[in-house]
């Protein structure tokens, strides 16, 4: 299994979209910690004081900041389009019946496809923090919440699997990359719009709508954002079932597929 | 006494309502180099990826030096189907380290593979500048890693020059001397008569003729193909 996953390793890092997601990476960590920082000294006015005054600043603060960023739609579509590249582009492409006409079990391959693209996002995750962490901390102070990064960075790559699993559920189902980063991105979008929409009802005084919401894709997909809020930890139990219901259902279907 | 190095039986694929293969059965003994023949959309890819497993066959059964298993029949095989794919932006050589972890075979292999293909000197560039040609070759390099019992070849020489054809039967004939079965189909007689003892031609995913390639065959293909089988 290992060298597998190492193979795929080895192809993965050299992808140019995966390329292209390493810089972006460290490109809005350094660009989010530049902002964040200056605001420090801004003379911007909100509320009638200063900006920098409802802020605090340090170090740790400015990284999370950058891993907010991080989570908010260019990441997660990077993620997804690897996923649909990994998967429906090689099924596509014929490259996946070359790695199936040896003798290895089909769920073998979806495995190391799937561990050797979380490896790279954690990569990703580790090169922007220790980038923003490096210019932040020297400028703004190393005094911060460190325990809440590190719980925040810890359950980011929670994070980036739950959408590496959508994105690998919609490619055994899809027959391109685009199609997933499409639907993927619509899927994201609607699930916002439905918990907007039942954040509505729970206001309204619905008691079932909160606990719901919780539950849905995109409130597991922010699992990360858990500490340092007072949070429910439903968002979690309910990430771990989507990963398992998404990599259950692209084994399933790629166990059962036709490969062109 | 040794298991046939392949062997179908009743092998059969229905695509919606057409049935792309029909109760397929032949034998091919270890050692020979066996000619599938037929021409385009007779079902011969069909039945190679039924064979290695890429699709489910709706019946019948396949079997490889007397495996059955879909996985663990494809251990000691190597196959090339249709045209190669590879990944576009990793060099040849690159593409051959990643099917050789894939195929948990040596990387040592690999040089000696690039020669048989004659691609020894051109196994650094990139994969999407190679020609067609050159693709072949690589997927054929790719094929005979680790010197697998079975080759399966889908239409080798698919794009390649005369020269590139002759080098190809000439590799051909030398696995074989070595001992390696060779399975290779074909819609061309004449590249089929020069590379295979034995010969199955398929027709509307049908065998309607086995048998030795003789002088007889391309009168026997043009009776049982186009019109000779109703």
């Amino acid at each position: 299994m290992m060298r597998l996953v190492r193979a795929e390793w080895s192809v993965v890092r050299q992808r140019p979209t995966a390329k292209a997601m390493m810089w972006v990476a460290v490109a809005l960590a350094v660009i989010v910690v530049g902002i964040y920082g200056s605001l420090k000294d801004s003379s911007l006015m909100l509320n009638g004081k200063p900006v920098g005054a409802l802020l605090t600043f340090s170090g740790p603060d400015a990284a999370l900041k950058a891993l907010t960023v991080r989570h908010f739609f260019v990441i997660p579509m990077f993620l997804l389009t690897l996923a649909g590249q990994t998967l429906a582009g090689e099924r596509a492409s014929h490259v996946m019946r070359e790695q199936l006409v040896r003798s290895v079990p089909r769920h073998h391959l979806l495995a190391a496809k799937v561990l050797s693209l979380w490896a790279f996002a954690s990569l990703t995750l580790a090169a922007g923090l220790a980038v923003s962490l490096l210019i932040a901390t020297p400028w703004l102070g190393f005094s911060g919440p460190w325990l809440v990064l590190f719980g925040s960075a810890a359950l980011s790559l929670l994070t980036d699997l739950g959408v590496l699993a959508v994105g690998f559920l919609l490619s055994s189902i899809l027959r391109s990359t685009a199609a997933v980063v499409i639907s993927g991105m619509m899927i994201l979008g609607l699930d916002w719009a439905l918990r907007a929409g039942l954040t509505g009802l729970s206001f309204l005084g619905v008691d079932w709508a909160q606990g719901v919401g919780q539950l849905m894709l995109g409130s597991a997909l922010s699992v990360w954002s858990i500490p340092g809020t007072d949070g429910s930890y439903l968002p979690g139990l309910a990430l771990a079932l989507w990963i398992a219901a998404g990599l259950l259902v692209a084994r399933l279907r790629l166990s059962r597929a036709d490969i062109p | 006494m040794a298991s046939d190095a392949l062997v179908t039986n009743a092998l059969s694929r229905r695509f919606g309502r057409r049935e792309a293969l029909q109760s397929l059965s032949l034998a091919v003994r270890p050692g020979e180099v066996y000619g599938f023949l037929g021409p385009n959309g007779a079902g011969k890819t069909t039945a190679i990826r039924c064979i290695l497993g890429l699709i489910a066959p709706s019946s019948g059964h396949v079997s490889i030096f007397g495996e059955s298993d879909a996985v663990r029949r494809r251990r000691d095989v190597g196959a090339m189907v249709e045209t190669p794919a590879f990944h576009e932006f990793l060099t040849g050589h690159e593409n051959l380290l990643f099917s050789a972890a894939y195929a948990d075979i040596d990387p040592a292999a690999i040089p000696a593979a690039l020669e048989q293909v004659g691609l020894s000197d051109r196994c650094h560039d990139r994969v999407d500048a190679y020609s067609l040609g050159m693709r072949q070759r690589l997927g054929l390099a790719r094929a005979i890693l680790g010197a697998p019992r079975l080759l399966i070849l889908d239409e080798p020489t698919n794009g390649m020059d005369p020269r590139g054809m002759k080098d190809v039967r000439d590799l051909l004939h030398r696995l074989a001397e070595g001992g390696t079965t060779v399975f290779v189909s074909s819609h061309l007689l004449a590249e089929v008569a020069q590379m295979c003892g034995r010969v199955g031609i398929l027709d509307r995913g049908i065998l309607v003729h086995e048998g030795a390639v003789d002088a007889g065959l391309e009168d026997v293909y043009l009776s049982v193909t186009a019109g000779g089988v109703g």
